[in-house]
């Protein structure tokens, strides 16, 4: 029940290793908030941040509207759910979960109560006597977040919390963490490198690469509107397809044509906001949904392309298939009982209307 | 053919294992037996148990009357000294294990290297001045005060690796949970190392108890010697009375016994884990 304010966040280590760069988020009143990005990108290192267990380096770490910045992690008053899991292994379930409210020298009656209703949430009461060696990963993991909520903070810190489970697990998991938010509504602060966790359980999505933080939205915005060619890359998958080409224009209007050698046209607000692209190399972006597998003879209707198939991957709903145009390789996502041509090219029409364009250098921002 | 060689080895594991037991025995075996004769017996039968009418019980009782005010002594510098060290070593792997801080490698490496320098007999004659000077010459505080410090050294080093060993993220989830430095110590470094710690100690308290060297050169008053140097006073200036003192070996060496029934799973196990760990 608090925001969580990050203005200016720098850390850096020794050796001019900079792990968060210039990091600014509001992070709402009861809001889940999910950083994603790569290993490395900085994430758990701000979450650690706002824990109190790494020290920042620049800027200002406010909760609830007091700076944190010099207070120790037990006074910010959240609470943490760890990788590993961080039981104590010689204390059983209960005495695990009733330990920070021990330290804080709660009555007996309080600790008990509390530490049974979160068992009762979390489906754990049988095991609270038992030591943590005798249960499951998905067990460990539940007894993790029961220590969390015994102490009713104002935010709950996520470092990869599911990571460790199996991928059966990890998707019941991430089901009961999402109803916990709903539940307790508090504010969540959720770190995570699966971009399918990030785009199911966040109200908001922070994607970070290399200490930045590239861009702060709910996830369907950042699906639809990535701010730059490594969060479109980034979340979706498959990811989205990349296409460099430039900008033609003539009387009819403009094209897009693609080095490697399909063109499509482009609508007029498009056109208008390539113009400042002039003759510059730019890239395309389209996720493999906006592709459809049209009939040959129908490639009259516009906007479509010839490809070669070089994989098909049948997930049951729907395939995955790994085409080459030219020198690119790029993926579609179509019906799982779409007839496919056994062999030679297929014709794809491309949804232009779900088009992105980014710029064609390092940031890749897209055009807008 | 198979099961013939599987007997002979198994024999053969057998009798290894009884030659070493015999040997690890008979001194004590004899030390029963002779605490049992006077000399006139031990000189006509040294090797086994005379009819036991004629078994000189008396040996005992002078025995435990000279050794058990040794006993006393060597209780009090033992177990001071155990447990100032333990407390020092506890709190030095601590700081050493989890946190960095200007200096941590020249101190630790500092501490390992004093592990090389000789030891008291080499540097009797300091360690006899340092205590005169902090007038401490025929007092048991002097060996206390010198047993405190003896053993932190491989106890450190040992308790350090195993720390380091534990999950960061223990510490830190206790640290979130409330938990200051004395309590992390508390509730997560004891638990954990249990079997390191009782090594520790139990090290250091047979190297307590067992010191002659200092005591011998500290002590000066007949009531304030530890065990060994008394037991060196039993065996007398010009008549050796062997039963007396066979006794008062034995006498002398029971409460290790009764430490080591209390701590052997944990002296076993804790031996195992510094042999992985150290």
């Amino acid at each position: 029940m608090a925001e969580v304010h990050l203005t200016n966040v720098w850390k850096k280590y020794a050796g001019d290793v900079v792990a968060v760069r210039g990091y600014n988020l509001e992070i709402r009143d009861k809001e889940f908030m999910v950083f994603v990005g790569p290993s490395g990108c900085g994430k758990s290192t701000t979450l650690r941040m706002i824990a109190g267990l790494e020290e920042i380096s620049d800027g200002t770490i406010s909760i609830d509207g007091r700076v944190v910045n010099d207070v120790p992690p037990k006074d910010r008053d959240i609470a943490m759910v760890f990788q590993n899991y961080a039981l104590y292994p010689h204390m059983t379930v209960y005495d695990n979960m009733a330990f920070g409210l021990k330290l804080r020298k709660y009555p007996k009656d309080e600790i008990e109560k509390r530490v049974r209703d979160a068992a009762a949430i979390l489906g754990i009461e049988e095991y609270l006597e038992r030591k943590p060696k005798a249960l499951s990963g998905g067990q460990r993991q539940r007894v993790a977040v029961g220590r969390a909520i015994v102490r009713q903070p104002k935010a709950f810190l996520f470092d990869e919390p599911l990571s460790n489970l199996d991928a059966k697990m990890r998707v019941q998991m991430r089901m009961e963490i999402s109803k916990l938010h709903k539940q307790l509504e508090s504010t969540m602060i959720y770190v995570t490198h699966d971009q399918v966790e990030a785009m199911t359980m966040g109200d908001r999505i922070a994607v970070m690469k290399d200490g930045i933080l590239q861009q702060v939205d709910t996830p369907l915005t950042i699906y639809d509107l990535p701010a730059n060619r490594f969060v479109a890359g980034f979340i979706g998958s498959p990811p989205m397809n990349f296409f460099r080409g430039e900008v033609q224009k003539d009387t009819s209007g403009a094209t897009f044509v693609a080095d490697s050698g399909f063109q499509v046209a482009l609508s007029e607000e498009q056109a208008g906001l390539l113009q400042g692209a002039g003759q510059e190399k730019i890239i395309m972006g389209i996720r493999p949904e906006h592709l459809q597998i049209i009939d040959g003879s129908d490639s009259a209707s516009g906007n479509t392309m010839q490809a070669s198939i070089d994989l098909m991957e049948p997930m049951g709903a729907e395939v995955h298939l790994y085409l080459k145009v030219g020198g690119d390789s790029f993926i579609a996502r179509v019906e799982g009982h779409t007839a496919i041509p056994e062999d030679g090219p297929v014709t794809l029409r491309l949804d232009m209307e779900q088009a992105r364009f980014f710029h064609d250098d390092e940031e890749g921002a897209r055009f807008q | 053919m198979a099961k013939k060689a599987d007997r002979l080895s198994e024999g053969l594991k057998i009798g290894y294992i009884l030659f070493v037991l015999f040997f690890a025995f008979f001194p004590l075996y004899v030390m029963l037996v002779v605490s049992m004769k006077s000399n006139e017996q031990y000189m006509a039968n040294p090797w086994t148990f005379d009819a036991f009418s004629t078994w000189r019980w008396e040996n005992w009782s002078t025995a435990w009357e000279i050794v058990g005010g040794y006993i006393g002594n060597s209780i009090f510098v033992s177990v001071q000294g155990t447990l100032y060290t333990i407390i020092m070593v506890i709190l030095t792997a601590y700081a050493l294990a989890r946190y960095s801080f200007p200096g941590k490698n020249i101190i630790y490496y500092g501490i390992l290297a004093s592990m090389f320098l000789p030891g008291t007999a080499a540097t009797l004659v300091t360690v006899f001045n340092l205590l005169n000077n902090l007038g401490l010459v025929n007092s048991l505080w002097a060996l206390v005060l010198m047993g405190s410090v003896a053993g932190q050294i491989a106890g450190v080093f040992l308790l350090k690796q195993f720390i380091e060993d534990i999950p960061a993220a223990l510490f830190e989830s206790a640290q979130i949970d409330g938990a200051g430095h004395l309590q992390q110590i508390w509730n997560i470094v004891l638990p954990m190392s249990i079997p390191v710690i009782s090594i520790a100690m139990i090290m250091d308290f047979l190297g307590s108890w067992n010191s002659v060297i200092l005591p011998l050169v500290i002590l000066r008053d007949n009531e304030l010697l530890t065990i060994p140097v008394g037991l060196m006073r039993l065996e007398g200036e010009y008549v050796k009375n062997y039963g007396e003192l066979m006794a008062g070996y034995a006498i002398s060496s029971v409460p290790l016994i009764i430490l080591f029934i209390f701590t052997m799973r944990t002296f076993v196990k804790g031996l195992a884990a510094g042999a992985v760990k150290g």
